[in-house]
């Protein structure tokens, strides 16, 4: 039975990892954060698997408890932590080189979001994966009105850093 | 065309991540958790004890007053009772934590379950000032009248010795209180800041 549930959950994260990567993405300040804000992701996906009952689809479940963890739970290390070790395909990921053959605006723009505070960067999360306004404020306990309000803000606060940084 | 918008449409096909085969998701899956919540639960069983331990001290074995062995009853009466809702309320909020509830309600939980034991901390520490009270004004008061002559130097003595191991007990908590702020201010900085954000969406 347990062997089983670990064959879907693996089956299923495997599939889905790239909203784990997308999340550290925007949380993570290195490669190394990335590696273990993803491990402590799967350690708590992991946990409350055998309570995902499917009423919600599991990526919708999985992107819930990365963000979680991504606010409340990780703890940034100051010393290395044993993280398991990944393919030499993290080697395509280096955190300064990410949007390299983007256009200036994209590296702008990614750069500012990953300056927002944990809370904002949920939201503009959410905006950017197409989530609707309801689903939003269901995620982070906040009303939808303050939700659309907030997102609003952060939009203007967006076009403020980049001018900023356009006249610097 | 806004400048999130343009973030959305790069966003939504970028797929230049590395690939984490299910054997290392597997790995993973597998190792101990270094959250926040499992310092903090780490810590707060830590805290637990220690106040239960500090309570557990043999006391010197004397020919203590009538007076003081009925408040040592007493003060057990009221000790253990109030540890015992304190752990019930800290191991009720701690497994209401739910990695799968809303950003604002999971932040609660976590703020909750720190706050009773915080709470534990302050009532030990009360309690403990109360204690050392009574137990001062006891041991004064059987030098004084183990005395064969009360001297105003005894006098004079013995209102020295009190304020002496008040002084030293002021500087423990002081210390205590320090070392207490260091691990937590970093440990839940974070939280913090993150819940009030949550908070003052809510109440514009």
């Amino acid at each position: 039975m347990h062997q089983k549930l670990e064959q879907e959950f693996v089956f299923l994260l495997e599939e889905n990892q790239n909203i784990l990567h997308k999340i550290c993405k925007l949380y993570a300040k290195d490669e190394e954060t990335h590696k273990d804000m993803f491990q402590e992701m799967v350690i708590q996906l992991w946990h409350s698997f055998p309570k995902f009952k499917g009423d919600s689809k599991f990526s919708t479940w999985a992107y819930r408890v990365s963000l979680n963890t991504a606010i409340s739970l990780f703890r940034t290390k100051k010393r290395k932590i044993s993280t398991v070790d990944w393919n030499e395909s993290f080697e395509r990921l280096r955190y300064e080189e990410y949007d390299m053959h983007e256009e200036e605006q994209l590296k702008s723009l990614y750069a500012a979001v990953r300056n927002l505070n944990d809370i904002e960067k949920a939201l503009v999360y959410m905006y950017l994966e197409d989530k609707d306004y309801g689903e939003i404020a269901e995620t982070l306990g906040i009303s939808e009105v303050n939700a659309r309000v907030k997102m609003n803000r952060i939009k203007t606060k967006l076009k403020v850093m980049l001018s900023q940084k356009g006249e610097a | 065309m806004d400048e999130l918008d343009l973030l959305k449409k790069h966003w939504q096909k970028n797929s230049d991540f590395p690939k984490v085969n299910s054997e290392e998701i597997k790995k993973m899956s597998h190792k101990s958790s270094s959250s926040i919540v499992k310092w903090i639960f780490i810590i707060s069983l830590i805290e637990l004890a220690f106040g239960l331990s500090l309570n557990l001290l043999p006391s010197p074995e004397k020919e203590y007053s009538n007076f003081f062995l009925n408040f040592e009853l007493a003060s057990l009466l009221v000790f253990y009772p109030v540890v015992i809702f304190f752990i019930y309320q800290f191991f009720k909020s701690y497994l209401a934590i739910k990695n799968t509830d809303s950003t604002k309600v999971l932040l609660e939980n976590i703020i909750r379950t720190r706050k009773n034991v915080e709470a534990y901390i302050k009532f030990n520490i009360y309690y403990f000032a109360v204690v050392f009270f009574i137990v001062s004004v006891e041991e004064i008061s059987m030098d004084i009248q183990k005395a064969k002559e009360v001297t105003s130097f005894l006098v004079f003595k013995e209102v020295c010795m009190f304020i002496a191991f008040a002084i030293i007990a002021v500087l423990f908590i002081m210390f205590a209180k320090y070392i207490y702020r260091l691990i937590y201010v970093r440990l839940l900085k974070k939280l913090n800041v993150n819940y009030d954000e949550l908070k003052k969406l809510d109440s514009e």
